[in-house]
């Protein structure tokens, strides 16, 4: 039995995650005591470090082949054991990665008598499958390795005596691929003056007011808002109209009075405001009185920034700035605005490397992808490389043998997903034909032009 | 139910109404889902639903949840005037009709019950003394509110009546200067009386406020059709009086009397058509005031084949102001390719219409 060697392997891949020969070691052992899930996790996770691994590629073939008869000593006990935790028509449930093995803790400590996993394992049940079987279980719980989030270090965190989630932010806008103009944007509008406060007091540049961000839906506002709190090593307290609108009479206003207290006591801290058109809506297209108060409320409170907000930074995010109330747009308040178009091709290549990075891919060439996806979202992208994902997945437990998601799964995705930035743009186009009598929309109308939508 | 349930539950009914005051179904909806989970048989919750579904344009669960409501309530009017809107938009008018009276008969002191009726008639395209009736009840109950004056204005508009539509939608816009919808039929009471101008500037009005009205755009672009057919029309009219004395005429074509003569008459017809055409962008330019800019800027963005015919309208012009400077033989040429030019125009008039029906 190799079970005290593939203890010891554990513990070197645990030490070491990165070195691969070890992992594809460990996953050969493991297939070869039949513990097929931890092997298919083995050679994920090689495919997620080096994608054209083929020993790892094979050990997932391999893997995914074993009859689920397979599983391991485990099953032996049970099957004297006529426990009914798991049903026969139940397929057979590989063990969560997250869970601790049995197996691990056997070097000091035994495993105890009755543990989850054999309760997992189905003799019966595999003893009539012995054609190799797509294992979904498997597939899920693998999945769920390689879509762990990439920025883990943020959580959230409630404030003591508050409803809101404040969190410390580690994205800077280094995080942010792409979107050159908008970094510049930010930096000249915004972060400069914070920066710089000396120059700040020789050009008696007030640092009074907020910064305004439109643009189509899904083209990372909220992103750039968090990297904005990481590059001023701010927390970051997202407000969103939910968190802000109570139904009882006055507890609305309230509501924002708490969200910047808790701004000020947590200082420096960035406030942000998702979908401030929601909560900020132009007065006279509001019959509804209590959000009325709210607006004015928060009127009272952008207002107060120079005074009591010392660290607070205001930000707000819409995709339909021509609702906001002129009130909320004027010096003082959310004076600067900064416009987030659609991902630029340095921009798209950084989010189809980022969504294609933690799944099993071969020969995805970005930089085409890149120029063939103009005009998409963020939030597009990361559809077309879920859509390629699933026709992977679907391929594969069609065919019984596991494949990597290709350039052709990516290229068939995007024909298949149209822009979803489009009737933004039209309403856009709108704005700047026929409600731009200032120039407020001059960015905008810039971009129209470029893009020949006007 | 003690009173913190009971503020729960009233908590959850503003909530979902506030949400769809900011036309927000979605969250209406999930705002209303564990209170009706609790209490499916609340008539209020229900209502709301109701609403929120129409809101979102789904008129089938709208149904249901009205009809749940008005059986639970059967004296409620609010349940079902609600039966009666879903049932309108799923194009079932006898049951949206007798839903409406059934509002009318249960709170005919109420105005809104009165609307109902007329606006299911409307959408039914059946007016009938009774909506008329209904329409100016209405007003009488709620004369100060702009949306019974756009309902009587509505009533008006689909009799072609033009004089009391633009009286009721004036009202509307009295009492709300942003009234949208009455903004909107106003303009288009302007355009059936043949004030492009007004018409125009009403439609950029909205969508200088409102740039995703999907209703505005369609209508500006109705409004540049209207022009554009006007002015075609003028140049059949032009290109028909040659044709006609072109072919009428018996004198050789060589002769240079003949040839000066002819010239004289083409700069004639060009000129008088010219000056009808401009007397007609003219008159629009003053009624569209600080708008006029703006639209004709507008039409290439918003339509392709407008542009197109408005650029075979001009081509088919200068063709005629060229003909007036050639020799007798070109000019018959030169209108020749006009007259192609504008049945081409003709072409593009077909292709919008297929195209807007389809």
């Amino acid at each position: 039995m190799d079970e005290p060697l593939i203890s010891s392997l554990r513990r070197a891949v645990e030490a070491t995650p990165d070195d691969i020969h070890l992992r594809l070691l460990l996953g050969q052992l493991l297939l070869k005591a039949g513990a097929t899930a931890e092997a298919i996790s083995q050679a994920a996770s090689i495919l997620q470090l080096a994608p054209a691994n083929t020993d790892a590629r094979q050990l997932m073939n391999d893997a995914f082949a074993a009859p689920a008869t397979a599983e391991p000593l485990a099953a032996e006990p049970v099957a004297a054991e006529p426990v009914a935790a798991a049903p026969p028509s139940e397929p057979p449930v590989v063990p969560h990665p997250a869970v601790p093995h049995p197996a691990e803790p056997a070097a000091d400590t035994p495993a105890p008598p009755t543990s989850a996993e054999p309760a997992a394992a189905t003799p019966g049940a595999a003893a009539v499958t012995p054609e190799p079987e797509f294992d979904w279980s498997a597939a899920e719980s693998d999945v769920h390795e390689l879509a762990q989030p990439m920025f883990v270090d943020s959580t959230p965190t409630t404030a003591p005596g508050s409803a809101f989630d404040i969190e410390r932010s580690v994205i800077t806008l280094a995080d942010v691929g792409g979107m050159k103009s908008v970094k510049d944007r930010l930096n000249a509008a915004f972060l400069a003056p914070l920066r710089n406060p000396d120059l700040r007091k020789l050009y008696a540049k007030s640092l009074k007011g907020g910064l305004l961000m439109y643009g189509p839906p899904g083209c990372g506002k909220t992103f750039i808002a968090r990297a904005i709190a990481g590059e001023l090593g701010a927390h970051f307290l997202t407000i969103g109209l939910a968190d802000i609108l109570d139904p009882m009479l006055g507890n609305s206003e309230q509501n924002v009075h708490e969200a910047f207290e808790l701004a000020r006591r947590e200082a420096p801290c960035v406030i942000f405001f998702d979908e401030i058109d929601a909560l900020g809506q132009r007065r006279s297209q509001t019959r509804n009185s209590a959000l009325r108060g709210t607006v004015n409320q928060l009127l009272t409170e952008l207002d107060g920034v120079a005074d009591q907000n010392e660290g607070v930074f205001v930000l707000a995010a819409t995709n339909q700035p021509w609702d906001v109330d002129p009130a909320l747009r004027r010096p003082g308040r959310f004076d600067r605005t900064v416009l987030v178009l659609p991902p630029d091709l340095e921009a798209r290549e950084s989010i189809f490397r980022y969504h294609l990075q933690h799944r099993p891919v071969e020969g995805i060439e970005l930089q085409p992808l890149a120029r063939a996806s103009a005009g998409l979202s963020g939030a597009d992208i990361a559809y077309v490389c879920e859509v390629a994902a699933e026709r992977a997945l679907i391929d594969s437990a069609n065919t019984g043998v596991v494949r990597m998601i290709s350039m052709r799964d990516v290229t068939d995705a995007l024909a298949e997903v149209t822009p979803s930035t489009s009737s933004w743009l039209d309403s856009a186009r709108n704005v700047v034909l026929f409600g731009d009598d200032d120039g407020t929309y001059a960015e905008l109308k810039a971009y129209l032009k470029k893009a020949k939508r006007l | 139910m003690t009173s913190d349930a009971a503020k729960h539950e009233d908590a959850a009914l503003t909530h979902a109404r506030t949400y769809l005051s900011l036309g927000k179904p979605a969250d209406a909806l999930a705002a209303l889902a564990p209170h009706l989970a609790s209490h499916p048989d609340d008539e209020r919750g229900l209502c709301l639903a109701s609403q929120a579904h129409l809101v979102s344009g789904d008129a089938a669960r709208a149904l249901d949840a009205a009809q749940h409501a008005a059986a639970l309530t059967p004296d409620n009017e609010w349940a079902w005037r609600l039966v009666a809107l879903s049932y309108s938009k799923l194009g079932h008018h006898p049951e949206a009709r007798a839903a409406a009276a059934n509002a009318q008969a249960i709170a005919p002191q109420l105005w809104v019950t009165h609307a109902q009726v007329a606006q299911v008639d409307i959408a039914a395209k059946r007016i009938t003394p009774e909506s008329q009736h209904a329409a100016r009840e209405a007003t009488r109950l709620a004369p100060l509110e702009p949306d019974a004056h756009l309902t009587a204005g509505n009533v008006a508009l689909a009799q072609n009546d033009w004089a009391n539509a633009e009286s009721s939608f004036r009202s509307a816009l009295r009492l709300e200067p942003g009234h949208a919808a009455a903004r909107n039929n106003l303009s288009l009471v302007m355009l059936r009386r043949g004030r492009a101008g007004s018409a125009a500037a009403g439609f950029v009005d909205i969508l200088s406020t409102d740039p995703d009205s999907e209703v505005a755009v369609r209508n500006l672009r109705a409004v540049a059709a209207v022009a554009l057919r006007h002015i075609h029309f003028i140049l059949w009219v032009a290109f028909a009086v040659v044709t006609v004395a072109f072919s009428s005429a018996s004198e050789p074509d060589g002769s240079p009397a003949y040839g000066v003569i002819w010239s004289d008459f083409l700069g004639g017809v060009a000129l008088v058509s010219g000056v009808i055409i401009l007397v007609y962008v003219l008159r629009m330019r003053r009624a569209a005031g600080a708008r006029f800019g703006q639209f004709v800027r507008s039409v290439p963005r918003l339509d392709r084949l407008l542009t197109a015919w408005a650029g075979l309208l001009v081509a088919d012009y200068l063709l005629m102001v060229a003909a007036c400077f050639t020799t007798v033989h070109r000019a018959q040429l030169l209108y020749l390719l006009a007259g192609a030019i504008l049945v081409a125009g003709s072409v593009v008039v077909i292709l919008r219409r297929n195209r807007a029906r389809s």
